[in-house]
Order: structure tokens, then sequence, then C-alpha cells
């Protein structure tokens, strides 16, 4: 009996032992081939992470490259929208009525009559006028679609004028006061007396030629633009009416006749009686001359007179 | 008086115990063998579940490398366009400013 299952146990374990050798043949290779696999794909992980960080990176640089492209682009709409304009001024007359010493009693007047004439305007406003009363006079100015733009804060020739910093630090103030009453920053300036007279009163109360250079050249890199005017209506003094829209209308003629450029009249008024008893007529002279208006725009339509 | 013959169940004491230390061998050979089996098949799952786990991240990899190359397409077209816009826009210009 211990014969036969002894031989019947080696029997079966050898049969055991073989069969295994044969499963540890098969899943050895299965488990290199598993292995292998997974070596690969780890390469290919790798590679793919390393091709993505570099993507990742490219991409990158090339939309930062883009977004100063952009910003090239824009500079250059704009450009082209300032050229555009040009263009149109050389041939359609255009009238840019401006009114100093703003905002006054008279504003409203004016207001209301630009507002009959369906006209817009530009309103070089003055910092000591911006009172209580005249506040909301200002912000009327803004809703109906005017431009505000910059005078002077306190206009004391003497003072303003009697060097850049003078100058400078007036102009900022009036300038905060803009942004503390009604939330604006205006880009248009215009000197006090226009920049022929303030050239002379820069050398004379400041006591240099340069002194007016070098304001000039700080609200350039302020971003401001000067501006004069090129028609003079007299509105002021005792000028009777006839005389100040005989000024307008002459002066904006001669502008569009034709030997300048372009045909813009960019006209001086002020907040008097006699510019509001004007203005209508003044108006509808241009009107019917053919002119179409505007407001100054700061990159397209400013003048200098020096 | 009678030999006794190697004949079936009649054996030395000796042989007896030779004969069960043979049997023991074989036994401890399949038991290792079974042992191994066991240690393979364990192995070869956990060979084939890493496989499968470094599968899966391969196809996120992969699916990442594809948006990252999406990416550098799309920035590149955003370039070539704006470089196209600003050539036509600087000739416009250069039109309206002579």
């Amino acid at each position: 009996m211990a014969n036969r299952s002894g031989f019947g146990l080696r029997l079966t374990c050898l049969v055991i032992t073989l069969i295994s050798l044969l499963l540890s043949v098969f899943l050895g290779f299965s488990i290199y081939s598993e292995k292998k696999a997974a070596g690969k794909y780890e390469k290919a992980i790798i590679y793919a992470n390393e091709r993505s960080a570099e993507n990742e990176t490219k991409a990158k640089n090339t939309l930062s490259q883009a977004e100063a492209l952009q910003e090239q682009k824009e500079l250059i709409q704009e450009d082209i929208r300032v050229a555009e304009k040009k263009k149109v001024y050389e041939t359609q007359a255009t009238a840019f009525l401006t009114f100093d010493d703003s905002p006054s009693a008279n504003t409203l007047k004016i207001l209301e009559i630009l507002k009959q004439q369906g006209v817009t305007a530009t309103f070089f406003v003055v910092g000591s006028r911006i009172t209580e009363n005249n506040l909301p006079i200002l912000q009327r100015i803004i809703d109906n679609g005017h431009t505000v733009a910059m005078s002077a804060n306190k206009i004391d020739y003497a003072t303003i004028y009697s060097s850049s910093d003078a100058y400078l630090s007036d102009l900022n103030a009036l300038r905060d006061k803009l942004l503390e009453t009604v939330g604006i920053s205006p880009n248009i300036v215009r000197m006090p007396g226009g920049t022929y007279s303030a050239y002379s009163y820069f050398k004379k109360y400041g006591g240099s030629e340069t002194v007016f250079d070098s304001v000039v050249e700080e609200l350039e890199y302020q971003g401001l633009a000067l501006c004069d005017w090129n028609v003079d209506t007299k509105d002021y003094g005792s000028t009777p009416v006839r005389t100040v829209i005989d000024n307008a209308l002459d002066g904006a003629k001669t502008r569009a006749s034709g030997q300048y450029k372009r045909k813009t009249a960019i006209l001086l008024m002020h907040n008097n009686n006699s510019t509001v008893e004007a203005l209508p007529d003044i108006i509808k002279g241009l009107k019917d001359m053919g002119f179409v208006f505007e407001a100054l725009d700061a990159e397209a339509n400013v003048y200098r007179q020096k | 008086v009678a030999t006794p013959k190697r004949s079936y169940g009649y054996r030395s004491a000796a042989e007896i115990r030779r004969f069960r230390t043979v049997n023991l061998l074989f036994a401890f050979a399949a038991t290792v063998a079974i042992g191994v089996q066991i240690y393979l098949i364990v192995g070869y799952f956990s060979a084939r579940s890493d496989k499968n786990f470094k599968a899966e991240q391969y196809a996120a990899a992969q699916t990442r490398l594809e948006a990252s190359e999406n990416e550098v397409k799309d920035a590149q077209s955003e370039y070539d366009a704006l470089v196209a816009d600003i050539a036509n826009l600087e000739q416009r210009l250069a039109e309206l400013e002579e």
C-alpha cells in the first residue's frame, strides 16, 4: 500500500511541478511583457509631458507677442481714424465752437441754444468758476454730450506764467478739481490768451524764452493737447453783436475757402451776453455755408498758433 | 525459510525511510512550485495593473499634449492674423497720409 501511494504521490507532485514549470515560463513571459509595456508608457508619458510643457511655453510666448501686436494694431487704428478725419476735413467744412471762461450763468443759455440747433461744442473751463452754483452747469455740459477742456485754475497771468512749475501746478489744480467734482480728466488744454500770447507772457513773467517750450514739452509728455483757435469772434468788451457774428462768419468763410489744407474753423467765443445773442445767427450762418459741427478731438483737430 | 522478496508492501525499515524521504522531497518540490505559481500570478496581476495605470496616465498626457498643440496652433493663427491685419492697416494709413 505504501509503495502504491508513494508512487501516486510522486507522480502527482511531478505533474504539479511540471505544469508549474510550464506556467512559470508563461507567467514570466507575461510579466515581462506587461513590465515592458509599462516602461514604454512611462517613456511616452515623460516625452508627452516635456512636449506639452514646451508647447505651453511656446503658446505663452506667441500670445504675449500677439498682445504686443494687438496694442500696435490699436495704435495704427487710432492713427487711421485721425488720418481719415483729417482727410474729411480737406473737403468738408467743419466748425468747432469753443467757449472760454466756462461755466457761468450764460453757459446755460448757450447750452439751450446748442440743444435747439443740435450742435456739439467744446467748453474750456476755469477752476475758479467751478463754484457750488456753477457745478450743476458743468455737469450739464457733460450730460449734453459736449467736450470739457481745460483753461486754467485761476486766470492770473503774472502768476501762472511766472514759471513752468507755476503754470503746471495751476493746471494740475484744475485737473484735480475736475476729477473731484465731475470725475473727468480732459486731455485738451488752452493756455489763457492762447499760445502766441502765452509765449510772450512766459518771457515777460518767467524771464526766459525757454519756459514756454519746457511747458509745451511737459504737456505733451502728459498726453495733453494744446489747442488755440483760428477764428476770433472778439465777443468781449463792447463789440456789437453784429460784429461778433460777422467776425465768426467771415473768419469761418476764409478757413473754408480752400486756401488752407483743411476746412476747419475753430471759433473762439466766451460766456458773454454778446456771445449768447450772436450764437443763433453764427450757427445758422455756418450751416448755410455748409459747415458741420464737431467738438474738439485731441488727436484730430487741435490747432496751435505758436 | 522463505526469503523475503522485493514484493509489494514488503520492505526493510531503511528502504521505507528512504522511500519516505524521496516522497517528502517530491511533495516539497510540488509545494514550492505551487508557491512560485502564486507569487508569479500575484506578480502578473500587479504588473498588469501597473501597466493599465500607466496607460491611463499616457492617455491623459496625450490629451494634454494635443491640447497644448492646439494652443500653439491657435496662438500662431492669432499672431499671423494680427501680422496680416497690421500690414493692411499700415498700407491703409500710408495711403491716407499720401
